[in-house]
């Protein structure tokens, strides 16, 4: 149970401090950041050749991908201390893994935060599918729809992106991927801190 | 599934369509714009006043909250007997309520408008906090903070605006005030799909 409760936090204070790092870094951003045009790593900074990066928003950016990364790993052991489930551990423990290397390469260390970037989406979407075997109904099909939702759009992305481009923009596409395994890992977070029942109420 | 399970199903729906109706607003806005310049609420409105918008992102907006709304009265409803508190009852209402009120009332609609984002910001923050007093630690202490930081937020963008709009600008201070609301919700809400398994559940293979 203690183990659980441990994971849980971890997992929950990484989605928000994800989400809201991510808020944060576009907030400071100058005028001329589009969540349609940029790329949510452009935060940290943009591609070569002509890279730039702004402060704070990079230092924000790259400090709470670092973080999220080892509250990840670390939630992971802890998790798995009670379910034993290497399906879900595996790739929950990868998607770790490419935070911290999100974090530490930013977009202008090509082909690393590429690659880092490419193993936190793929991890992250399928370790958010996994993680039905260590979920109940129904949050578990959330799990799957989330992960689902993040893998196709990846797809879509990867291999059809003239399909979404001109709609929601490279900005939209990679949010369509990132925010469902945030939200899924907050709610994950949640799931697991929850000791089964409510205090002082009837059921 | 129990009806704590469907409420809690439909507190992190609420949430989740919230978010991503945000950014998928944000993604149609016209790149000329700064996001960040622009009151979270009014973002459809602002730029249809001025005739430069032809995206769909309004629209989208007020419809998902709408429905966001209606999600949290029923979950909220489906819990009145439960939550003992008449503060967890009243503030859960009226979060739900203020939602609805500005899918209605977009943000040209003075003063229906300013009323129920206050109403929602306000309901919401105090609903995280007081729900307290239901869940146990450390999602109780995840509560208090998350509802903490949006009422103080709200408060210093109210009575000292300009401390935090140099910063972040009026978007990302509404941000700093919807946000950790709505992630709460999410949580609150997995949190409620849980309630009834104990962490000795059937898929668990090692209960400690």
């Amino acid at each position: 149970m203690k183990n659980l409760k441990i994971s849980g936090c971890l997992f929950f204070i990484a989605g928000a401090i994800v989400l809201m790092g991510i808020v944060t870094a576009e907030a400071f951003y100058p005028a001329g950041y589009s969540t349609f045009g940029n790329e949510i790593s452009d935060l940290g900074a943009t591609r070569q050749p002509d890279s730039v990066s702004f402060e704070p928003s990079s230092t924000i950016f790259n400090t709470v991908m670092l973080l999220a990364g080892i509250m990840v790993v670390l939630a992971t052991f802890f998790q798995h201390k009670n379910y034993k489930r290497w399906l879900f551990s595996v790739p929950a423990v990868l998607f770790g893994l490419g935070l911290i290397g999100v974090g530490i390469f930013p977009g202008n260390l090509s082909p690393y935060h590429g690659m880092a970037a490419m193993l936190t989406f793929l991890a992250g979407g399928v370790c958010a599918i996994t993680s039905f075997t260590i979920l109940a109904k129904p949050f578990k099909y959330v799990a799957i729809l989330f992960g689902s939702i993040a893998l196709a759009t990846w797809f879509i992305a990867v291999f059809a992106s003239a399909y979404l481009l001109s709609y929601i923009g490279i900005g939209g596409i990679e949010r369509w991927v990132a925010y469902p395994i945030m939200l899924w890992l907050l709610g994950l977070g949640a799931y697991q801190m929850s000791a089964g029942s409510l205090k002082n109420i009837t059921t | 599934m129990n009806r704590i399970n469907l409420a809690g199903l439909l507190y992190f729906l609420a949430s989740v369509i919230i978010l991503s109706s945000i950014i998928t607003a944000d993604a149609f806005f016209p790149k000329e714009q700064n996001i960040f310049a622009t009151d979270l609420m009014n973002m459809g409105e602002s730029v249809q006043e001025t005739g430069v918008s032809y995206r769909p992102y309004s629209t989208i907006f007020n419809i998902i909250i709408l429905v966001a709304g209606a999600m949290i009265l029923s979950a909220t409803f489906l819990l009145r007997k439960d939550f003992k508190q008449a503060l967890l009852a009243v503030t859960g209402f009226g979060f739900g309520l203020g939602l609805v009120g500005l899918g209605f009332f977009p943000g040209k609609m003075i003063p229906y408008h300013n009323i129920t984002a206050m109403v929602t910001l306000i309901a919401g923050s105090i609903f995280s906090i007081s729900t307290f007093k239901i869940v146990s630690s450390p999602f109780k202490y995840i509560s208090l903070l998350f509802g903490s930081v949006a009422l103080i937020t709200w408060s210093v963008a109210v009575f000292a605006p300009t401390s935090l709009f140099y910063f972040i600008n009026m978007g990302g201070t509404v941000r700093w005030v919807a946000y950790p609301i709505m992630l709460w919700l999410a949580g609150f809400g997995s949190y409620l799909m849980h309630t009834k398994q104990t962490e000795l559940n059937i898929h668990s293979k090692k209960p400690t």
